[in-house]
């Protein structure tokens, strides 16, 4: 009972928000309806591979992903040769009006040569599912829908040359040949999605 | 000659050796690691609450709080509560943080986060923190964090949460 009121006192005093997905968990908001810049819907159920699928949080100006973008494609390979696949959402539901809206991702996505589906997630119904908080964020999830790796790209947004730890990568590849993954869990900063 | 010249470039001299002036006489821009940040607001605050708020100035809604949380620091005492802004900006945008603190009319000692080791800086503010700019943090004079949030919140938000850990009778904060 104590401890109960403790928990309970400790979620009033630290605000805590929409809980985010923990590793282990299972996928939640699969068969939400996804705008694509294709124009089709699409739904994580549908892209999910023999292996499991990629989610990226992102949008088109956070500087954090205008850095980071440049090795999307190349995680988009990793994904097509370990049977994952592989959808970045855009879901910042308040700027889907005018710096994020579907016509701006489309130039965004032809700009930087995206190989990848570029979805618009509408009232960033998935974002809040998953607990999403920012851009750029990451969850694999497995072929048997559990969470197997969260949080960062890697370790260098500022220079892919320079990255030590290539999280998300290692974590595709685990997947992949059925492995465990090192560091399942990480985090880097990068912009609040704005819903 | 030389005299013609120096008198050219005498402006420009005068103007940059003004705006040195300004800000290292009234602002400081530390760099720092979350552990230097900690120690040293440890050695100079001694406030019951400090608010610590880590902004960036590619971040609109960090721009946008930015005027009303300077502000709190006239709202409250000085022994009831320490503001301290950490920009996240890269080294490449340490003049751009400049300015936009003297655009603020802000003085004193700012810090900047130190480049590298994002997830480090970010579990030594809170384990709880994902990493989502802006970020507020209350903390008590031991730099025990108190309560946080995550995104930009308006002012009354800011103060009643100030106030709630001010009022709390009997416990140390």
């Amino acid at each position: 009972m104590k401890n109960t009121i403790i928990i309970c006192l400790t979620a009033l005093c630290f605000n805590l928000g929409a809980k985010e997905l923990s590793i282990g968990d299972n996928i939640v908001g699969a068969n939400y309806s996804l705008d694509n810049i294709s124009g089709e819907n699409l739904r994580i159920t549908d892209l999910k591979k023999e292996n499991g699928v990629l989610v990226i949080f992102s949008c088109n100006t956070c500087p954090w992903v205008v850095r980071w973008q440049d090795r999307y494609n190349s995680i988009a390979e990793t994904c097509e040769e370990n049977e994952v696949g592989f959808v970045a959402v855009n879901s910042n539901a308040r700027l889907h009006d005018s710096v994020d809206s579907i016509e701006e991702m489309i130039k965004h996505a032809k700009i930087n040569k995206y190989s990848f589906p570029y979805a618009l997630d509408q009232n960033a119904k998935l974002a809040k599912a998953f607990g999403a908080a920012k851009t750029p964020h990451v969850y694999l999830f497995s072929n048997d829908n559990k969470l197997f790796y969260k949080g960062a790209i890697d370790d260098n947004a500022k220079n892919a040359n320079k990255v030590k730890n290539n999280y998300l990568r290692d974590a595709i590849v685990a997947l992949g040949n059925n492995k465990k993954v090192k560091v399942s869990s990480t985090k880097a900063l990068g912009c609040s999605i704005k819903y | 000659m030389i005299y013609i010249q120096l008198m050219r470039i005498m402006p420009l001299v005068l103007l940059s050796i003004y705006q040195l002036g300004c800000l290292s006489a009234d602002l400081e821009v530390k760099v720092v690691s979350a552990n230097e940040l900690f120690t040293d607001i440890k050695k100079n605050y001694s406030s019951r609450t400090v608010l610590i708020n880590v902004w960036s100035t590619w971040c609109l809604p960090c721009i946008e709080e930015f005027p009303y949380i300077v502000d709190l620091q006239k709202e409250y005492k000085n022994e009831d509560l320490s503001v301290v802004f950490v920009s996240a900006d890269w080294d490449e945008n340490a003049q751009a943080v400049h300015d936009f603190l003297i655009s603020e009319n802000v003085s004193g000692t700012h810090y900047r986060k130190k480049e590298g080791d994002d997830e480090n800086f970010i579990n030594e503010f809170s384990s709880f923190w994902s990493g989502a700019l802006p970020f507020t943090g209350i903390y008590n004079k031991d730099m025990v964090l108190k309560k946080y949030w995550e995104g930009k919140k308006d002012e009354d938000f800011f103060i009643s949460s100030i106030d709630s850990l001010l009022n709390i009778k009997g416990e140390k904060l």
